[in-house]
Order: structure tokens, then C-alpha cells, then sequence
């Protein structure tokens, strides 16, 4: 019924003009959100450099495979390169200059995507590992270099590229070349002024290198989750990201191939469609699917109980545009992610030394 | 629980499912029928999976869909869909509760590749053609704010995936994967394996002699950027996403070009790590752009008139 009425309002709306175009406001008011936004930049001559190739392609191909006749979507907002700009993430309840709520978490928004630049392993956004202690329990770890932004959590962390070492919480961030930045491009989500959700939008992309380092796929989010049911993004794990073309038309193939499967789930698939061939190899077999090197996509979810984020996981395209299923709070989480190498089923500790 | 599995009835005629636009001629239309795609002579064979070959089950109450462009078996676990734009099979289970899913696969990894490997073998794709097999991991995590000793990840299963090799040249867009429970049932899957002309394959060998002749390297080579690193030949085509672009296929020099990712401020005291992008320079050294790394929606959506935020003015 509801891919019906959908439908119906679509077919309404082409036909009726204004007065319908109304009653489609209204309807998104009243708690169903179907609108997408796409931020997306290649050129970063401005500040944050070098430039890239393919985000705007990655970012339309998204928008290709959501926004079409028939669908269930909507343009919202779609940004590129220098009209991309910092405060477009930021919230103006806590920072004056923000205006999210006309941009990236603007009201009506079911999914929000930026594709672009991320700071990765240059302090204050390192990777957190700058001590190079080495370890064999996290609770040997308790010396952040909190000069260069390392803090606590800690964490005892290996993958298939580094031996155990102890690594520190640090702030992570997108970049930004907008003609009117205010804050140098850099869009500081785990401590910046970002309340993703409690405008509009219910699931938040950030296509970008280093969206999280492991094991803190909590912490670094906790700030920015205001609402928002899940946030999909980054982790690498030795290596970084690609800038490819077709992650973000890959991932819309959930919705494409069945509205009743899992958007978290979508995210995490997106890696399968990608070249397995690019990119360097990741050491134990593996590689490829959108890195260089050792990476993996993942998922975050956040509420005010343990079942409650949970319940996010299991959203299907129909969900993620319901804003009753909101996130009511941040202090609980559910994570899931998909690492582009073979790890044991044994292996239960995976990432950290306990 | 009983389950429905009906083959796809309606399989449709693709006008533009074959448009070797680089380097190959335009074949006639094919009909999206489950089994080996003819290629040219001298090409190499395609595979269209099909639900009659899947493992994937859609559960009860199935019944068949065709909308925008796909054509879906839908049921009460989840669906089956080819797109009739390119010939991609995806197969995705319907969300559930956590507490009502499979039970995670506990078994080796590389028993599930073995697995996925022998599967798509029997399904039809052609053996020679499979260069090898490799598996990802799924993990999940939860816990609560301010927990000093929260609970460490959990395996829950496995994706492998087939990797494609027509006349020893990786065609690294080819892709075939799929995700096995415990008791071998699909719980995912999705292929696109399009055939390969055989002017894409000719190409790759012309590549490869002017990369083996001293004389004829430094030609070709003249022409790609000399801050490049080496690259490899391979075959490339059109994205199994690209749901607009008609297919082409491609001999590639392929490059991975790193750049420098961004620093902070005055903070920084490290360099950059490095964001890889994949480069084409074709037989003749003329660098190319798929046809996902040429998509640009701007004219379907125009950019519109964006305003500072209030504190600016």
C-alpha cells in the first residue's frame, strides 16, 4: 500500500501542480521522509588538496539509481565540488555559521551523501597510533599524545598490516573546498558542531577516506548521531580508500534489486560489485572492492537502548524514510561492517587485544 | 518451511544490453536467457545467471514483479532480480530482526569459497575463465557509552568472490559473488558476466607486445604520464551499477595513481596517506573514462541556488 500511494502521489503530483506539490510537503512533515541529498567534490583547488577524479560520478550514480521515475525518491539538495561547503554539515544550534538544515541534514531527507576527501593519518585527525607502542592487552595503553589530538579510549589494535600497537581516539573528519568555508574544509564530526538527523535526514553516507578507525566506530560518531537511524561510512584497516566511480550506484542496488532488504546490509554489499583487482593487495589474501590495501564498509547505529539500535540494522528502504523511527538518543550502539580480507571465525578478537 | 522457487518467466529483449562502444562491433540484441551469452568469434562467452540456476530461494508466497526496469521474483524471505537494462542478477533477503536470522556462518573461510567457487561452476560460468577466488569478512560489534571493557567483534559470516580472467587479462568489473549460510542455502548473491568481445581481447595483445618490444614501450609509454607508476593490461567494461550507460568493453593499461590525502592545519606532522585512483590508457596510449567515470547528472538535476547561512549576511 504505501509503494502505491507513493505512486499515486508522484503521478499527482506531475499532474496537479502546485496545490499536490503542497500536500507532498505535508505529507514529509507529518513524519515520512523520502528525499535524498548528494554532496559530492572532485575539485579541491580551493583548499584540501589534491583534487580527485570520480566523487562526482560515485555521488550521481547514487543519486541515478535512488532518483528516477517511479521511485520512491526525491531530490532534496545535490552540491558539488566549490558549492560544497563546511557549514552545509554543521548545525546551527550549536554553531551560528551552521546550516545543516538547509543542506546536508535539511528536513524531508531520508538519506544524506557526501563523497570527497577525508582526513586520514595527519594530526590532529591521525590514526590515533603515533606512540607505536607496541602491545599485548589494551589496558597497557594509557599514554595519548594528546598534543597532536590522540585521547582516551585506547585501544591495543593489529590488522593484517600492523602488530599489535596502541592506538588513541582521534577525531575524524570530511574535507570540504567550498567558496564559503568557515571552517578551513574541515567537517570535524566527533567533536565539531554536527547533530546529524535532528533536522531531516535518517541515514547519513560519508563516502570518504578514513570515516572511522577501528575500534572506535562508536566514539568517533557518538557526537554527531541526533536522530539519524544509521550512519554508513569508511573504515580502513592499513591502506585507504579508493576513489572510485560506482560505490554509491552499487549501494542503491539494494533498493534496485528488493525495497524489503536491509539499507544496512546494502552498504556493506556495496564492496561486492566493486573490482576485486584495484588498488594494492592487503596482506593474508585480499584487497581491492574500493581500497588500497586492507578496508572495510561499515555501518553504525545508535538509540537509547541496546534493542532499539539493534532494530536499525534491520531498516529496509520502506523504514529509512520513517522519521517515527527515529533515533531517540546515543547512548547504545550496534555496528556492522564488512572487511575486504578472509579473518577466522575463531578469531574473536579481531582488531583489538582485550 | 516450504519454499517456492520459480524460474523467471518473462525474460526480455535487451535493445541496448551489448554496445562495445570502444573497441568492439555492436553485436545484434541478445535475449536475457539463464546460461552462456554467445560473444563474437574470438570473443570470449558471457554467463547470465538466472534463478533456475541460483540457490537462492525467495520463500513463500512468491510471485513475479517487472517494474523500473528489472524483473524480480519476489517472496517471503526476499528477491531475486535481473535488470533488463544490463543483464545483473542480484539476489537480497527481505530485512528481519536480528533475533529471527540465519545463524552466522562458523565454518572456515576458505571452506566458503571453496563453496562459492564450486557453486557458480555448476551454475554455468565458464571454468577457464575463473582466475581465482578470494572471501571477506562480516563483523558486527555492540555495546553501551562509557562500557570499559566492551564486548570485541563477532564473525557472522562470509562473501566470497569469483574473479575473472579472459586470455590471462584480469576483467576485474566481471564480478560473482555470493554469501552462504551453515547449511548452504544463498543468503545472498549477484552477477554480471558479460561477454568479451574479441576486439577487447586483440587489443589487450597489442598492449601487451608494445609493453614487451623495447622500442614500441617507450612509445606507448611516452604517452602515459611519466609520474605514473607501472600498470597492468586488463579488460574493462561498463560498471554492473550502471544502470543508463550502455555496455563497453575496453584494453586497458590500467594505472594506480596515489594521491596525497588531505592534512589538518598547522597540526600536521605526518604525510598524508593516499587515495588510490585507477587510470585507463588504451592500444593506443589514449587515456579513457569508463562509462561510470563519465557519469555527471547535472543536467537531469541542475544545480540550484544555494545561499549562505543567515549569520552571513
Amino acid at each position: 500500500m504505501k509503494l502505491l500511494r507513493e505512486f499515486s502521489k508522484r503521478i499527482l503530483i506531475l499532474a496537479g501542480g502546485p496545490l499536490i506539490a503542497l500536500t507532498l510537503v505535508a505529507v514529509d512533515a507529518h513524519g515520512q521522509s523520502t528525499g535524498i541529498v548528494v554532496e559530492s567534490v572532485n575539485n579541491y583547488s580551493v583548499r584540501n588538496g589534491p583534487s580527485l577524479n570520480n566523487s562526482i560520478a560515485n555521488g550521481d550514480g547514487f543519486l541515478n539509481n535512488m532518483v528516477f521515475f517511479t521511485s520512491l525518491w526525491h531530490l532534496n539538495n545535490r552540491y558539488t565540488d566549490n558549492l560544497v561547503w563546511d557549514t552545509d554539515f554543521m548545525d546551527s544550534s550549536v554553531d551560528s555559521s551552521g546550516n545543516d538544515a538547509n543542506n546536508f541534514d535539511k528536513p524531508g531527507t531520508a538519506i544524506s551523501y557526501f563523497t570527497g576527501h577525508g582526513f586520514c593519518h595527519t594530526n590532529p585527525m591521525g590514526d590515533g597510533c603515533s606512540t607505536g607502542q607496541s602491545c599485548t592487552t589494551t589496558t597497557a595503553c594509557k599514554t595519548p599524545n594528546t598534543s597532536i589530538g590522540e585521547g582516551l579510549p585506547a585501544s591495543c589494535r593489529f590488522s593484517p598490516f600492523d602488530a599489535p600497537r596502541c592506538c588513541y581516539m582521534a577525531d575524524r573528519g570530511a574535507a570540504t573546498s567550498g567558496s564559503s568555508d568557515k571552517f578551513n574544509g574541515v567537517v570535524d564530526y566527533t567533536s565539531g558542531a554536527i547533530r546529524w538527523g535532528n533536522n531531516g535526514t535518517n541515514m547519513v553516507v560519508l563516502d570518504i577516506s578514513c570515516g572511522v578507525l577501528p575500534t572506535f566506530w562508536y566514539q568517533e560518531f557518538r557526537n554527531a548521531s541526533a536522530g539519524v537511524h544509521l550512519i554508513a561510512t569508511i573504515m580502513t584497516a592499513g591502506g585507504d580508500t579508493d576513489n572510485v566511480a560506482d560505490r554509491g550506484s552499487s549501494f542503491a542496488l539494494g533498493y534496485r534489486t528488493n525495497i524489503r532488504s536491509s539499507v544496512a546490509s546494502s552498504w556493506l554489499n556495496a564492496m561486492n560489485l566493486l573490482p576485486a583487482n584495484e588498488g594494492g593487495s592487503c596482506p593474508g589474501g585480499g584487497g581491492g572492492h574500493g581500497f588500497n590495501g586492507c578496508g572495510c564498509n561499515i555501518v553504525v547505529a545508535m538509540d537509547n537502548s541496546s534493542a532499539a539500535a539493534v532494530a536499525h540494522m534491520s531498516e529496509n528502504w520502506v523504514d529509512i524514510q520513517n522519521d517515527a523511527k527515529d533515533s531517540k538518543g546515543n547512548n547504545w550502539f550496534d555496528a556492522i561492517w564488512q572487511c575486504n580480507y578472509p579473518l577466522k571465525s575463531t578469531n574473536q578478537t579481531a582488531w583489538e587485544l582485550p | 518451511m516450504m519454499t517456492h522457487k520459480n524460474h523467471l518467466l518473462a525474460l526480455a529483449i535487451l535493445p541496448s544490453l551489448y554496445t562495445a562502444a570502444q573497441t568492439a562491433p555492436a553485436p545484434n540484441p541478445l535475449v536475457l536467457r539463464p546460461g552462456i551469452i554467445a560473444s563474437d568469434t574470438g570473443g570470449a562467452p558471457g554467463y547470465q545467471h538466472g534463478l533456475k540456476q541460483s540457490h537462492f530461494a525467495v520463500g513463500t508466497q512468491s510471485h513475479a514483479v517487472s517494474d523500473e526496469g528489472w524483473s524480480r521474483q519476489e517472496g517471503s524471505y526476499g528477491a531475486f532480480a535481473v535488470s533488463l537494462h544490463n543483464g545483473l542478477a542480484m539476489a537480497l533477503p527481505n530485512a528481519r530482526p536480528s533475533t529471527d536470522q540465519k545463524p552466522s556462518y562458523t565454518k572456515d573461510p576458505a571452506d566458503h569459497e571453496k563453496q562459492v567457487f564450486e557453486y557458480f561452476v555448476a551454475a554455468g560460468i565458464p571454468k577457464d575463465q575463473i582466475g581465482g577466488a578470494h572471501t571477506m569478512t562480516r563483523l558486527s560489534a555492540s555495546g553501551h557509552y562509557g562500557d570499559p571493557h566492551p564486548a570485541p567483534p563477532r564473525i557472522d559470516g562470509y562473501v566470497s568472490v569469483l574473479e575473472r580472467k579472459v586470455d590471462g587479462y584480469p576483467v576485474p568489473d566481471s564480478v560473482a559473488w555470493a554469501q552462504f549460510d551453515n547449511d548452504g542455502r544463498v543468503i545472498s548473491e549477484g552477477v554480471y558476466w558479460p561477454a568479451i568481445p574479441a576486439s577487447a581481447i586483440r587489443d589487450a595483445e597489442r598492449i601487451k607486445s608494445q609493453l614487451a618490444s623495447a622500442s614500441d614501450r617507450g612509445k606507448f609509454m611516452a604517452r602515459v604520464p611519466a609520474d605514473l607508476p607501472s600498470g597492468q593490461v586488463a579488460i574493462r567494461h561498463t560498471s554492473a551499477t550502471e544502470q543508463q550507460a550502455p555496455l563497453e568493453v575496453l584494453a586497458s593499461y590500467d594505472v594506480i595513481e596515489k594521491r596525497t590525502s588531505p592534512s589538518v592545519g598547522a597540526l600536521a606532522t605526518t604525510p598524508g596517506e593516499n587515495v588510490s585512483i585507477v587510470r585507463h590508457f588504451d592500444a593506443n596510449g589514449v587515456e579513457q573514462r569508463l562509462p561510470q567515470e563519465r557519469r555527471n547528472a547535472e543536467k537531469q538535476f541542475p544545480p540550484a541556488e544555494k545561499k549562505a547561512s543567515s549569520t552571513d549576511h
